[in-house]
């Protein structure tokens, strides 16, 4: 066993990324972006592969908590796409959702969050080019900002998250 | 504001049976204090009184005290905005519930600056939210907290773990703000009550800046407005035009 152990931390080891990457949450509308986001890896586009991607059903799913456990939980920049104005598949959802993450963009700053950190914008089934150029763009601007120290820095020091669910990041 | 004209309107909303309780303030357990009181009957309206030492928001007693009939609210300007804010919320019947209005000469403290740069800001909140007892009086204070079940107490999902610390205080207190969009009046009783002193009244009150800036809204104010998140319009501020 203890073989077997000492194998597996090797290969964690070995496979931990040498530099720095920005980690981006992506939370996509199914019906417009995510179909979007497919039909950029169909069309062999180029992107970075820095972003996880969440599918909700629609861009009007996604709580304000989401973006904000987001943060807590470390990562560097969190995206939402949804459908364009007007396009939204349950006719309005999209418009609670700007109202809801516009405010939201705007509050970062008061908690000390770069509003670079949140991107939010509409992508469509057909825009599989955007999306990759959203990414790209993204991606580029987490870098320039760094690291993201988190939430809980008090004095110079990270808390440590004893959460057994956090050790699972 | 005069005590005899206050006690005078409870006592008139008793006796016509327009209300069943009014709710205002009597000495607490010593002089310098006040605790909320109950008053069912015209013959105890004599123990209201209204003095400095008189701070609670009892807009937080209203939905309770409304579901046994009528409800009168001794209420400031700040407090009859969290009744409004209810009434839009569809958390009370505007019929069941009657505001006597008194001025608001509250002797509030000075408020800390939020720091000017964001590295600071973060370590700003992350240095007062390492000193939450996560003792939810704040939320317990806050008429805004309607809520049945709180997102905190949830098990699944967790949003937070339960223990004490800066990084889940701060995922409490920053959601516990958001909720707060459109419905804080500013009455500052979060703060009031924190044991800890955490100044959590900013998260709600730059919340409730940007509220204004974006949508031309401040809380509490029409009884017959839509929540501010509980509707839209197709002209509203697009990340488009705004950078993203």
């Amino acid at each position: 066993m203890s073989e077997e152990t000492t194998t597996i931390e090797q290969q964690t080891e070995e496979q931990k990324p040498k530099v720095w990457k920005p980690r981006i949450l992506g939370i996509l509308c199914n019906w417009c972006s995510y179909a979007g986001a497919d039909l950029a890896g169909s069309s062999r586009l180029q992107y970075p592969p820095n972003v996880r991607i969440i599918r909700v059903p629609c861009s009007g799913r996604v709580n304000p908590q989401y973006i904000f456990k987001a943060f807590q939980r470390g990562f560097e920049g969190v995206l939402v796409l949804g459908c364009h104005p007007g396009d939204c598949h349950y006719a309005k959802g999209n418009y609670y959702a700007r109202r809801r993450l516009m405010l939201l963009k705007k509050f970062l700053p008061s908690l000390g969050i770069e509003p670079e950190r949140f991107h939010f914008e509409w992508v469509s089934a057909s825009e599989g080019i955007i999306f990759a150029e959203v990414i790209a763009k993204m991606t580029k601007k987490l870098e320039d900002l760094g690291p993201f120290s988190g939430v809980s820095v008090v004095q110079g020091v990270t808390q440590i998250n004893t959460d057994a669910e956090d050790e699972h990041r | 504001m005069d005590i005899q004209e206050i006690r005078n309107k409870a006592k008139r909303l008793l006796e016509s049976g327009e209300v069943k309780v009014v709710v205002g303030y009597e000495r607490g357990s010593t002089e310098s204090k006040s605790t909320p009181a109950f008053i069912e009957s015209p013959d105890d309206v004599d123990r209201l009184i209204w003095d400095a030492t008189c701070v609670n928001n009892l807009a937080a007693y209203a939905i309770q005290e409304a579901k046994n009939g009528g409800v009168a609210i001794i209420a400031r300007d700040c407090d009859a905005r969290s009744i409004v804010m209810l009434v839009q919320e569809h958390q009370l019947d505007k019929d069941a519930v009657r505001v006597i209005e008194v001025p608001d000469e509250t002797q509030w403290a000075d408020d800390p600056a939020l720091p000017e740069s964001l590295e600071e800001r973060r370590a700003f909140w992350a240095k007062e939210f390492e000193k939450c007892t996560r003792c939810y009086a704040c939320r317990q204070a806050c008429p805004g907290c309607f809520c049945n079940t709180c997102f905190i107490d949830r098990i699944v999902p967790r949003w937070a773990a339960k223990r004490a610390g800066a990084s889940d205080a701060w995922m409490f207190h920053v959601t516990r703000a958001m909720h707060q969009a459109g419905r804080c009046g500013d009455c500052r009783e979060c703060s009031r009550v924190c044991p800890v002193g955490i100044p959590v009244h900013l998260l709600a009150r730059e919340i409730e800046t940007f509220v204004g800036e974006l949508f031309d809204y401040k809380a509490g104010m029409d009884m017959d407005a839509d929540p501010v998140l509980g509707t839209f319009t197709p002209e509203d501020p697009d990340p488009n035009e705004h950078g993203g």
